[in-house]
């Protein structure tokens, strides 16, 4: 039933956003994190999204016309962190200074807004799809 | 009685209708992909091949796999929206594909709405306005 894709392909854009959410809430929560499990500072998680083709109809196919969003989460590059010189940190290097996250709360913040109004333009278009659908059941009424 | 052109003009809208709101959710999925193209059918030509085309008669298939011989939204129908891309090569505008699903619903709801009313003549004529 070609409504049900139309929802999956929205659903695919919802999971996305909601995963660059989740990686906004993990970079400010962590961003005076100065120790992990794989040492060193917490780095930053960045997602990165691609789309793909859906999976459909032979028709569809041949169109590559639907699209659903696959997103995954990276690590941001290294860089050099920023560095504060506290000789009494636990995590103070033998120079006296502590290494912190490379995370700029501006920018978070700019992006869990981005995310929100992705997330919503999804959620809408699941909303109008559905109530299509509801439109062409009342037709056997 | 349902030989009326009018039922196969009215699904053949409805049928678009829907194909294009699939392709605004697919752009909007995709509205934070780097280099992806907003996509979008040709709506108006789309329909009014449909429409004069073959008023309201289909192609035979004896076959479920056969493509459909309708003027049914097909590859042809599917174009890339221009408009200018953002630094990351994406072109999906939110504004204007917002304003194509609302357009979209209206249009669905209309064929929906003169379906429902022809159906109801008809059952009102079968039943004698009972």
């Amino acid at each position: 039933m070609d409504v049900f894709r139309s929802l999956d392909v929205s659903a695919s854009g919802l999971a996305a956003q909601r995963m660059r959410l989740e990686a906004v809430a993990s970079n400010l929560a962590n961003a005076q994190t100065t120790r992990t499990a794989e040492g060193g500072p917490y780095r930053r998680r960045l997602v990165v999204m691609e789309s793909a083709p859906a999976e459909g109809s032979f028709e569809d196919a041949l169109s590559q016309s639907l699209n659903e969003v696959r997103s995954r989460e990276v690590l941001a590059p290294a860089t050099g962190g920023m560095r504060r010189y506290e000789p009494d940190h636990p995590d103070a290097g033998p120079d006296g200074f502590v290494t912190y996250p490379d995370v700029n709360p501006v920018e978070e913040m700019v992006d869990l807004m981005g995310a929100t109004r992705s997330y919503e333009a999804n959620a809408t278009a699941i909303e109008t799809a559905k109530k299509m659908f509801q439109q062409s059941l009342e037709l056997a009424r | 009685m349902f030989s009326d052109p009018v039922y196969g003009q009215l699904e053949r809208l409805m049928d678009l209708t829907s194909e294009r709101q699939r392709l605004v959710s697919s752009n909007l999925a995709n509205i934070d992909t780097p280099g992806y193209r907003a996509k979008d059918l040709d709506f108006e030509a789309s329909l009014s091949e449909a429409l004069d085309h073959n008023g309201g008669l289909e192609m035979a298939r004896t076959d479920p796999s056969h493509l459909s011989g309708s003027g049914a939204a097909g590859p042809s129908g599917v174009v890339e929206a221009g408009g200018p891309a953002r630094r990351d090569g994406n072109n999906v505008n939110l504004d204007r594909e917002m304003a194509k699903m609302a357009e979209t619903a209206l249009l669905f709801q209309g064929g929906a709405t003169i379906t429902q009313l022809k159906m109801h003549t008809l059952r009102n004529a079968i039943t004698g306005g009972r």
